[in-house]
């Protein structure tokens, strides 16, 4: 990029096409916001952790909580078994808490929003009149709505910017809002369901999460409901030195149904950033949930500087009978990612699915994958993972399907398909198979291969470049989990594929 | 002597048409529920055969009944 910098632009050349040529194969989202930021001191302790509380008023049930939280975690020690390489972190070296200070009191007009905070979201291709509703101006969201409606929950840094469409969600009974607001005013729906699924020691990271989570979303659909809309969150990390540690709550009651969407960004920096996630998913009898993620952190540059080190953990808790969970994630970003949304079988009949694209580039890290506990009789659950390196790049699957003794007559149904683009990558697969009853079939298939010279040859014949004929290939790789993705992050992630793996090739 | 000329599609043309179609129709079927019921887990190749078996016993049926 710094060659385009330097060079002359030819006249008659415009300005827009400059800007694109110079964004190609850069991050897209690695700007930032320069904001008025208000910070707790750095480092993590009993101080901090109660500073935390207090910033989101919170009773003391839950400051209690994330006490007992921080002590485990002082007692626990960091995992090391995962095929990820980095430097130690410091985790008194950070900030733990970062808002607006805008933010401090919410604004009613849009006079009153703070104008970068706005760009931010105009930026980050937030439509105008969520952007309002995201401002917090009051009237915004009885505005029709144009095209398909998305609920957004914006969460900025540590702390929850907005929550859209919550009036109209309201009026079929749908909770959606950040979990600080939901830790005040639906505390007994917090309380019944908090930590059930992923246990506060549950590991390092879950634990540290418990102790200094500071927003994240969360959601419940009644009985017999089906969400009206698409629900979502975005997640946005601009502070520096700062960890993001959000949670993320969803209950589905008996026979309700959502759609949960989840995108991640963050600027370029030199330093690796934390980023520790809970995210918690209760199904119940006929519920059916389907969370999906594109994760677009930064991925550190060419050299392996900088990114973001994402450490998060996902669970679904299939309780009733029936219940289904679908977990779909497209992860192009962060340095280091460490992530294995699981699905816990408990209910007859129940089924998990999870379909996956983890691509990693330069020196990208992904240790990822999935756990299916069968419990219940007759579940079923499908595993798609594909896993792409290139560059010199370490991407690993590692998924566990276990059958219980009581889990009769239940299936499983894994590929596993890793795709390496260069001589200098690597790629792993890892799988724990556990089959405690003779009644129940677990089937996997692996393969490992390289971008095929012929079919780049074919596309090239046809006028492509190199870059255009692997992007190609590797979309149709990874067809069968694009397929699976809802509309909106389908053709988001057809795009991040290919623009992940730009300069890979040559 | 010259056969008269056929008109139109006749009956038989359809009863024979249907001892084709029918069992193409049942495979097809059988594809598409494999696609649509994806976690029943079903053996595509039984699917595409107990279709066409299917597709084709229809045929027989409606033949008989059509004479």
């Amino acid at each position: 990029m710094a060659a385009l910098d330097q060079t002359q632009v030819k006249e008659g050349v415009d300005q827009e096409t400059v800007d694109a040529v110079r964004e190609v194969g850069t991050y897209k989202y690695g700007w930032d916001t320069d904001i008025e930021m208000e910070y707790a001191p750095k480092g993590v302790n009993p101080d901090i952790v109660r500073l935390i509380s207090e910033k989101n008023e919170e009773p003391e049930w839950m400051t209690e909580w994330r006490l007992s939280a921080f002590d485990r975690w002082t007692k626990m020690e960091e995992p090391t078994w995962a095929m990820v390489h980095y430097p130690p972190i410091d985790f008194q070296d950070q900030y733990y808490y970062a808002r607006p200070k805008s933010m401090e009191e919410k604004p009613k007009s849009l006079d009153e929003v703070d104008p970068k905070l706005l760009a931010t979201y105009e930026k980050l291709g937030i439509p105008l009149k969520e952007q309002m509703i995201l401002a917090g101006v009051e009237g915004a969201e009885d505005m029709p709505a144009e095209g398909r409606k998305v609920a957004v929950d914006a969460v900025f840094d540590s702390v929850s910017v907005g929550t859209t469409f919550k009036d109209e969600l309201a009026k079929h009974g749908v909770i959606f809002c950040s979990i600080s607001e939901a830790i005040k005013d639906h505390p007994e729906l917090v309380k019944k369901y908090l930590g059930t699924v992923v246990p506060v020691s549950d590991n390092y990271y879950a634990t540290l999460n418990s102790a200094v989570f500071s927003d994240g979303s969360f959601v419940y659909i009644p009985p017999g409901v089906r969400c009206p809309m698409e629900l979502s969150t975005y997640f946005r990390i601009n502070a520096e030195n700062t960890g993001q540690f959000e949670r993320t709550l969803i209950i589905a009651d008996k026979g309700s149904y959502v759609s949960y969407l989840e995108g991640c960004t963050a600027p370029q920096r030199d330093t690796a950033q934390l980023h520790a996630a809970v995210v918690e998913i209760i199904v119940e009898e006929d519920a059916e949930v389907k969370y999906s993620t594109v994760q677009n952190w930064f991925p550190g540059d060419e050299n392996g500087k900088g990114g973001i080190y994402n450490f998060v953990t996902k669970r679904a808790d299939c309780r009733g009978d029936r219940s289904k969970v679908m977990w779909t994630q497209v992860e192009t970003g962060s340095a280091v990612t460490w992530k294995y949304p699981s699905c816990i079988l408990r209910g007859n009949e129940s089924q998990g699915e999870f379909y996956s694209i983890a691509i990693t580039n330069n020196y990208q890290q992904a240790d990822t994958g999935t756990k299916m506990v069968h419990l219940g009789k007759n579940t079923k659950s499908r595993i798609v993972s594909k896993g792409i390196s290139a560059g010199k790049a370490q991407n690993t699957y590692r998924g566990l399907v276990s059958m219980h003794p009581k889990a009769k007559d239940s299936r499983n149904y894994t590929q596993c398909d890793s795709l390496l683009i260069g001589d200098k990558c690597g790629a792993h697969t890892v799988p724990y198979i556990e089959v405690k009853n003779n009644s129940s079939r677990v089937e996997h298939e692996a393969t490992t291969s390289k971008v095929d010279d012929d079919q780049l040859f074919y596309c090239r014949q046809r006028g492509m470049d190199e870059e255009e004929a692997v992007a190609l290939v590797v979309n149709g790789f990874c067809k069968d989990v694009l397929q699976a993705l809802p509309m909106e992050f389908a053709m988001e992630a057809q795009q991040l594929v290919a623009i992940s793996l730009e300069g890979s090739v040559g | 002597m010259a056969r008269t000329p056929r008109k139109g599609i006749q009956r038989d043309d359809v009863l024979t048409w249907l001892g084709y179609a029918l069992p193409v129709l049942g495979g097809l079927l059988g594809v598409a529920y494999v696609n649509i019921f994806y976690m029943d887990f079903i053996n595509p190749v039984w699917a595409v055969g107990i279709g066409a078996i299917l597709g084709w016993v229809a045929a027989r049926l409606i033949r008989k009944m059509l004479g």
